[in-house]
């Protein structure tokens, strides 16, 4: 049914109008001097064969020849973008330290400022940023839950982001990265050591002045010099890192085309899970990296844990996520969420945790299960309520915190019946959480559909539950 | 014409799943194997035997699964004196015992001595683990008293250095270790572990 056509014979011949829409894309393409390389590589159009042609068929014709485009020239425009090949781009490099998570990710001592030219890195310079220095200070305007708590407004800019997610983040940290430093970037990107070891997983091993780091070794190596380094901008650990980052960026511009393929399905999975964030958000290839804020709506559970300087915890904590929501009569529903913590660690754990849940939500009882708490509080913010609390777990044992709540108008009519949805929003930078959701229905509700509901689940990126019931 | 149809989907067809095929390949391979090559020459010496470079002699007492409790109590000491002692430069528990899952970790105790009567450099990063299969295994962490860590740390060895070190290494669950090779010297020293 298919055949591919190149556009001069679609001149020729063209009477259609799919295949004239066809030769009008592509000459776009041959007249846009930076895109020809596109061209050159086989860009082609596909229509219906004309014995076969139809009023329908030359639209379905039309609609795939849009769907191939756009799968081929816009990520591959973003990728160029990306890399400088369409001018320079220089990038604030954020390394989110995810043993140690903060709200966005992870503690970020260590920032690189990274200028691509043509595919290759023009110039880096990291800046390693001790947390005992009285430079790069910057305001912390919010959230409440946070400033309210500590009574602080302001941090060092490697503890500064204190968002409830990056999106909120990044913007701040443009403009204070630029006062601080009085460096301008294009954007930023954010990455932690789980995507560090991810992409290493692929690209394979560098070897350095002090030996060969892998996917095995490259966090607990770049621990060691944090730890270890004597002088205060810990020569050592930056220097490693700029033998990281160009060796790695010179093994993805020389992987072989199987191996690219890995690495942008591996780096597709890093963006779905967190691991690798991007503002602003470049085009389609990176839609969903973290750039845009998230929409919240239906009921919700966003759990935003920063840790409170107890070293490199979280890869030994194991978080999990109970929830049992009673949906009543009249749309509303009572809750019960206990947000657990297995600290797997010799020391003592200390986390300061928020949960954001629907607005209007109504905390009417929390407990805990800890060797130290203080909380909860409650805050309001623009579409959410946050409840918040400071946990200490004890080593090599388990600590929870419950929060009993009340949610109004929760449930809305479907079609065929009531629904009800519920957004679980995994933090970024956190590996996986364990995940129980029971849903029970008022008195003579029986359920038509369900989706996601059950006990342990583990979930590694955002998850979506819904029950429709009448 | 059908025929034409034919060999244009087979090829289609047979481009999606060699491309799937190799994203598979690439994927279930990690590129994080490495073969251990064997120098020509090297020094010999097993288990509990001390052998030298002329600088640094080395002796291998030992490789165990980070859940041997032994291991495990000596690992969490050495950090915790590494953490507390004055004036270190060393701030941070380094990391439980407790392997990814997938993963293991093994830890070498090797008793390190300065036999040059002067500053030798040293890097613990030069040892290499390897397995049975020939695979290479590189450190991930070190720990030893707090004298030793701090000159761990700058990679300087005193001329009366003497010390059992820590070295971690995270491997593949099935992963069994047949040799512990120090790179740092020419020739390499080649430790058996039977």
């Amino acid at each position: 049914m298919l055949k591919f056509i190149d556009v001069a014979k679609s001149r020729q011949h063209g009477i259609s109008a799919s295949k004239h829409f066809c030769a009008a894309l592509v000459m776009r393409i041959q007249q846009s001097p930076k895109l020809k390389l596109l061209q050159r590589e086989g860009m082609s159009c596909i229509t219906m064969d004309n014995r076969h042609s139809s009023r329908t068929r030359r639209y379905v014709a039309v609609a795939l020849i849009i769907v191939i485009i756009a799968l081929l020239l816009i990520p591959t425009i973003d990728a160029l973008s990306v890399a400088g090949f369409l001018g320079d781009k220089t990038y604030l490099l954020i390394l989110q330290d995810n043993s140690e998570i903060r709200s966005t990710g992870g503690l970020m001592t260590v920032m690189g400022v990274l200028t691509t030219h043509n595919g290759n890195i023009a110039s880096l310079e990291y800046y390693y940023w001790n947390l005992g220095q009285q430079t790069g200070i910057v305001a912390i305007d919010g959230p409440e839950s946070f400033t309210k708590f500590f009574g602080v407004n302001a941090a060092a800019i490697s503890d500064s982001n204190v968002q409830y997610d990056f999106a909120s983040f990044a913007p701040k940290m443009h403009s204070d990265f630029y006062n601080v430093t009085g460096k301008s970037v294009d954007g930023i990107v954010a990455i932690d050591l789980t995507a560090i070891e991810a992409v290493m997983n692929v690209t394979g091993p560098i070897t350095t002045s002090d030996g060969v780091i892998t996917s095995y070794n490259v966090a607990d190596r770049l621990h060691y010099y944090a730890g270890s380094a004597e002088r205060s901008d810990k020569t050592s650990l930056t220097s490693l890192l700029s033998t990281l980052t160009h060796d790695l960026f010179q093994q993805i511009r020389d992987a072989s085309v199987p191996q690219k393929l890995a690495l942008l399905g591996t780096l597709r999975t890093l963006e779905a899970e967190k691991h690798v964030l991007l503002y602003p958000s470049e085009g389609f290839l990176f839609r969903n990296a973290g750039g845009e804020p998230e929409t919240r709506s239906g009921d919700f559970i966003s759990t935003v844990d920063i840790t409170l300087g107890t070293a490199k915890a979280d890869f030994d904590i194991n978080r999990a996520i109970d929830y049992r929501v009673e949906l009543l009569a009249d749309g509303s529903a009572v809750a019960n969420l206990t947000i657990s913590y297995a600290n797997r660690n010799f020391w003592d754990y200390d986390v300061f945790s928020t949960t954001l849940v629907p607005p209007g939500a109504e905390l009417v009882a929390a407990h805990n299960v800890t060797h130290a708490f203080k909380g909860p509080q409650v805050t309001s913010g623009e579409g959410l309520t946050a409840f918040s609390s400071r946990l200490i777990v004890a080593a090599d044992a388990n600590g929870s915190v419950t929060y009993s709540y009340k949610i109004p108008n929760i449930v809305h009519d479907s079609g065929i019946g009531h629904r009800y949805d519920l957004t679980v929003v995994k933090q970024a930078g956190v590996v996986r959480y364990g995940l129980n959701v029971s849903v029970h229905l008022p008195p003579g509700a029986k359920a038509i559909s369900t989706e996601n509901v059950g006990s342990n689940m583990v979930l590694t990126e955002d998850a979506h539950i819904s029950v429709v019931y009448r | 014409m059908n025929a034409k149809r034919g060999a244009i989907i087979g090829i289609v067809v047979v481009c999606v799943v060699g491309a799937l095929a190799a994203v598979t390949f690439v994927s279930t391979s990690p590129a994080s194997d490495i073969v251990y090559q064997e120098p020509a020459s090297a020094v010999h010496a097993s288990l509990g035997q001390t052998t030298s470079d002329g600088k640094i002699a080395l002796r291998l007492n030992e490789v165990s699964d980070g859940s041997n409790p032994a291991t495990n109590s000596t690992w969490i000491s050495l950090n915790r004196e590494a953490h507390d002692a004055p004036n270190m430069p060393v701030l941070l528990y380094c990391c439980s015992l407790n392997p990814s899952p997938g993963e293991a970790n093994l830890v070498a105790n090797i008793t390190v001595t300065n036999v040059h009567n002067a500053t030798a450099p040293f890097s613990f990063g030069d040892f290499v683990l390897v397995s049975n299969d020939g695979k290479a295994y590189y450190p991930n962490y070190v720990v030893c008293g707090s004298a030793c860590t701090a000159q761990v740390g700058t990679k300087a060895l005193n001329a009366s250095f003497a010390s059992n070190l820590y070295v971690l290494f995270s491997v593949p669950e099935s992963m069994h270790p047949a040799k512990l090779v120090w790179t740092a010297s020419d020739p390499n020293i080649i430790i058996s572990l039977t």
